[in-house]
């Protein structure tokens, strides 16, 4: 993978995780599935559930664990206020991000 | 699903491929409690995926297709490579390191019982309480105020410290003072216990070899055979319970360093 690539998709998959949380409490699979439309970016199971543990670590998400139908419990995940609060900050980010590109795809095309 | 529908081998495939996952994770250094979330969710995703796609007993076959739809385990170690830089950035801190001003003060205030000691020792006043002047007074009010706190304050500004120092990721220094800080009055204490623990044995022998051992010739065998005993047992248990300590509070249960011992 080019480097430019793997870098944007590490800086990216954090916000999209935390996103994906907005939707609610879900579980590591779950949270893949939501983040389906993400796939394009590269975002699996080996980038989304280590980051998963990280921001718990961070105390950015809270964990739950409960039975599952199919075997071993199923970690829950729910985003904390100081997640919320990464995640409006990171969104901040991301928008200011979209503006400056916008706006230099904008010149070079007119250009 | 029920344990004793499970296929030994399908079970095994599984749990090899967890392990290649922590293996490849802990080779990059990230934490047990991190890799055990990350391997549990692994499995609940494998197991509902077995779940839709095998019905109630996959087998080695139903594990393998499904291993083959996930990342291979040589993948968590990418990320893990890269994500680190990405953390980093983010928490970096922005500010040069500082010395942690919870260690210096507790520091500080551990000191202050000598100096006032100095003081109240360089102080001669031989007349009643009642006519004691207002400066002595005060003065004496801070001398028995620092001894009776110093000890506690410092202690818990020590650990305050450490916690501090720990949760500051690097931004924060000064371990070393502020383990000295909490443990120098616990450790005294600890080596009064022990060396009153040595000296009355001692001293009972010593009477039991001579009832009037003060005037005997070797009443200063016993006192400096009492005295480098003690100063060596207290040496070894202080040295002990530092090294232990310090290790403890620099370094994470997978042998990572924390902090910046400063």
């Amino acid at each position: 993978m080019r480097v430019w690539l793997a870098q944007m998709r590490t800086g990216l998959v954090e916000p999209c995780v935390l996103a994906a949380l907005r939707g609610g409490e879900a579980y590591g699979y779950q949270i893949l599935q939501r983040l389906g439309a993400a796939e394009s970016l590269g975002i699996s199971e080996s980038t989304v559930y280590p980051v998963l543990a990280r921001l718990a670590a961070d105390k950015l998400v809270r964990v739950r664990e409960a039975p599952s139908p199919n075997g071993p419990a199923r970690r829950y995940y729910r985003l904390t206020s100081l997640g919320e609060a990464r995640l409006a900050e990171m969104v901040a980010s991301w928008r200011q991000v979209e503006s400056v590109m916008n706006g230099l795809l904008k010149e070079a095309k007119n250009g | 699903m029920a344990e004793s529908a499970r296929n030994p081998d399908a079970e095994r495939r599984i749990n090899e491929h967890l392990e290649a996952i922590d293996k490849e994770l802990a080779a990059k250094g990230v934490p047990l409690t991190e890799r055990r979330s990350v391997t549990g969710d692994v499995e609940a995703q494998i197991r509902d995926m077995l779940a839709g796609n095998a019905g109630n007993t996959p087998t080695a076959a139903d594990v393998e297709t499904i291993l083959r739809k996930l990342d291979a385990p040589e993948s968590y170690a990418e990320d893990a490579e890269a994500a680190p830089v990405a953390a980093a950035s983010l928490t970096a801190p922005t500010e040069p390191p500082r010395l942690s001003r919870t260690a210096l003060i507790g520091a500080a205030w551990g000191a202050l019982l000598f100096v006032t000691l100095a003081i109240g020792l360089g102080t001669s006043y031989q007349g009643t309480v009642a006519g004691m002047p207002l400066c002595l007074r005060i003065l004496t009010i801070a001398l028995l105020t620092s001894y009776v706190s110093a000890p506690f304050g410092a202690t818990i500004l020590g650990w305050v410290a450490i916690s501090q120092i720990r949760r500051s990721g690097g931004r924060l220094y000064g371990m070393g003072m502020a383990l000295a800080t909490s443990l120098f009055y616990p450790l005294l204490a600890l080596d009064a216990v022990m060396a009153i623990s040595i000296w009355l044995p001692v001293a009972a022998i010593a009477t039991w070899f001579s009832p009037n051992i003060n005037a005997h010739p070797l009443k200063y065998l016993f006192i400096a055979f009492d005295l480098v005993s003690a100063a060596a047992v207290c040496a070894f248990v202080d040295y002990r319970i530092i090294r232990w300590v310090w290790r403890k509070v620099n370094f994470a249960k997978n042998g990572a360093t924390t902090v910046a011992a400063g």
